[in-house]
């Protein structure tokens, strides 16, 4: 398991975040994301053999958003 | 970029109400009017319906019901207004929300990236992350350690001030426990492994920022409690007069001038106005909504090292052992020392210079990390460094010098030993000087309704005690981690206290995000602190804290008067309507006036 935290630029609306978060839930091997509004951040843990960040960045480029800078999650 | 589809959608809905008015008196004026309170309606009626779904009642919902009932009364101007007026205001707000998110992102721009790991007799680099635990890590001047661990071998001094807030930097070597994010300034370290990627301290320290930002609950603007039950009671009058009268002019009418400008301007106005007082007093106040936190402040926690004092380490006394004096004693120092990038051999040199001792020439010379600089002269040789320095070098004290020494340290000072030719020559002691503005603010804090002020510094228990007691600060916690940091004042927060907290290092950032209200130094502070702050304190002046409490209280006082006036005449339009002595155009021209009222009351807080 994987965990990350990718940060999100011009997230600025609280339900683009809330869909975010639905759309990258159903990714197959996520097993959880949450998107923190206040800090602008989605926040994942997921399977590394069978989802790659490069397919979590695909989603979210979908939804317009874009990534600043991932790091280590906790 | 979506932050700038607001301004997009101001300046498109401007320029067509813009272009309304010069064709006044034309047919195209009430389309052009139309559209232009669509477009800037649009995005306000997404928010009423995202607020409807909440079950709030917003003033999106107002704005939204008023402006459809405008344009079916053919009031187009008005729905055109309003509607503008309040896309503008929350443009302005999405500005202050990207702020705050830079903080963290400033934070993970500083973690340490690459470790150089030893295996065998190769050295390889690899991201940060990727190091695992038990494994040896090699720092050089200028590496970011990369990992909490134990030192193995070498010696260096690291610059810890992201951990700990202090200036000075830490002299390590083997046995050494080290933490991520620390800098070296030189020497050579050779690192065990113990805490790697997630689990590092720094990494926990972004966490802890993140975790502060997410749970400071969203402060609720006045404006925002205000129309949970204005909005409500304004759509449920002009329903029930429908009704009741069966007239849908009236209902109609009621419900537009039920929704007036100025209660949409009555906020922005003044909090724009105030922080621009603000801001020329050198006090950056990051948005509208957290004035009212900042008037209602009733405790202060400081930080010690670059807040309460200069964060710029000064030469503060200078005592010559036998045979020397002052000016010779000073002399040796800035000999030895006139090489050095050494932390400690900035403030001797400035000191010299201040005083015109001019060092002399020296021919070689060197320094040993962690211990001091060693220079040969014609004099002979001069030691300039730590008690351990002089003993590896084989230099005794005497007792009286021992006695001289332990008193500099009880007043806190950093101590510089010098010695000429395997003797000691005198001592000088280095300490970081206390804003000279600081007493008198804590006074003015008091004045401005702070009942209690408490000191959260990462520095050693004497020397925070030393400044707290000179500055007449109630309490003093000292030690602390940034971590520590936070649990103090969510401690506080927890006994009913409104927390106002002073800062400017990277290890204040988590503190200053849980705080009710973040205050960060803005000249001398790091980004990380300042980007965290609700309050930015341009040029450092610590006497603005006080008045930056006392404005917001102005501007908060202005805001309830604006929004007052505006539902007072509101209701005595309102009762006007309801009894047919108020029609639509004499209304709205009683409308448009309080607009300007409410306008000028707020102009008054740009004045001091």
């Amino acid at each position: 398991m994987k965990r990350q935290m990718i940060m999100l630029a011009n997230l600025t609306c609280p339900s683009c975040g809330g869909k975010l978060e639905q759309a990258t839930a159903k990714l197959p091997g996520m097993k959880s994301a949450r998107v923190a509004f206040g800090t602008g951040a989605l926040h994942v843990e997921y399977d590394e053999a069978q989802l790659t960040e490069a397919q979590i960045r695909t989603v979210i480029k979908q939804h317009g958003l874009d990534v600043t800078m991932t790091m280590a999650g906790k | 970029m979506m932050r700038h589809r607001k301004l997009i959608v101001v300046a498109a809905a401007g320029a067509l109400a813009g272009a309304a008015w010069m064709l006044k008196g034309s047919p195209a004026y009430d389309v052009l009017m139309t559209l232009a309170a669509v477009i800037a309606g649009f995005p306000i009626a997404r928010l009423a319906w995202d607020g409807l779904r909440n079950r709030a009642f917003t003033i999106p919902l107002l704005v939204t019901v008023a402006a459809l009932g405008a344009i079916w009364i053919r009031e187009t101007w008005e729905a055109a207004a309003v509607t503008l007026l309040y896309v503008l205001g929350s443009y302005l707000e999405d500005l202050t929300l990207e702020r705050t998110r830079a903080a963290l992102r400033s934070l993970i721009d500083l973690r340490p990236r690459t470790a150089r790991i030893k295996r065998g007799d190769d050295l390889v680099e690899v991201a940060a992350d990727e190091v695992a635990a038990g494994e040896t890590v090699v720092v050089r001047p200028g590496d970011r350690v990369p990992v909490d661990g134990q030192v193995t071998a070498g010696r260096a001094a690291l610059d810890t001030a992201a951990l700990t807030g202090e200036p000075l930097p830490a002299e390590v070597g083997p046995g050494d426990r080290v933490l991520s994010g620390s800098v070296s300034q030189g020497g050579y370290l050779e690192v065990l492994a113990e805490r790697v990627g997630a689990d590092t301290t720094f990494s926990r320290l972004i966490y802890l920022v993140a975790e502060a930002q997410e749970q400071k609950p969203k402060v609720q603007r006045f404006l925002d409690r205000f129309a949970q039950w204005y909005t409500p009671t304004v759509i449920a009058t002009a329903v029930a007069l429908f009704l009741f009268t069966r007239d849908v002019e009236l209902a109609l009418t009621f419900l537009v001038i039920g929704c007036p400008g100025a209660l949409v301007v009555a906020a922005p106005v003044a909090v724009v106005a105030g922080l621009g007082n603000a801001a020329r007093r050198g006090i950056l106040i990051k948005g509208g909504e957290r004035l009212e936190r900042i008037g209602k402040v009733d405790l202060v926690t400081l930080d010690k090292t670059g807040t309460l004092t200069q964060g710029r380490p000064q030469v503060t006394s200078v005592v010559p052992f036998g045979g020397h004096d002052t000016t010779s004693l000073l002399t040796l120092a800035a000999t030895a020392e006139q090489r050095s990038e050494h932390h400690l051999a900035a403030a001797i040199l400035t000191y010299a210079k201040e005083l015109g001792v001019a060092p002399s020439p020296v021919g070689e010379w060197r320094l040993d990390p962690g211990l001091g600089a060693v220079a040969l002269t014609e004099r002979g040789e001069i030691l300039v460094g730590n008690r351990r320095h002089l003993t590896a070098n084989g230099v005794a004290l005497a007792p009286a010098e021992e006695a001289v020494i332990a008193a500099a340290e009880a007043r806190g000072e950093t101590i510089a030993l010098v010695a000429l030719g395997g003797r000691p020559a005198g001592l000088l002691g280095i300490s970081d000087p206390v804003r000279p503005e600081a007493r008198a603010m804590l006074g003015a804090l008091r004045r401005a309704g702070v009942r209690r002020t408490v000191m959260l510094t990462g520095d050693h228990a004497a020397a925070a005690r030393q400044v707290a007691t000179a500055l007449g600060i109630d309490e003093v916690r000292a030690g602390l981690s940034p971590a520590d940091k936070v649990a103090a004042v969510r401690e506080l927060q927890a006994r009913g206290h409104v927390v106002a907290m002073i800062g400017d290092g990277i290890n204040d950032a988590p503190a200053l995000a849980t705080a009710d209200v973040a205050i960060a130094m803005g000249g001398s502070g790091t980004q990380a602190a300042i980007e965290v702050a609700d309050v930015t304190l341009m040029s450092d002046r610590l006497e603005r804290v006080p008045e930056a409490i006392a404005l917001s209280r102005r501007i908060m006082a202005v805001v309830r008067q604006n929004v007052a006036l505006a539902v007072a005449v509101v209701l005595l339009l309102l009762a006007g309507v309801v009894t047919r002595r108020v029609f639509l155009s004499g209304g709205m021209l009683v409308h448009e006036a309080s607009v300007i009222i409410v306008i000028l009351n707020g102009m008054r807080l740009l004045r001091s």
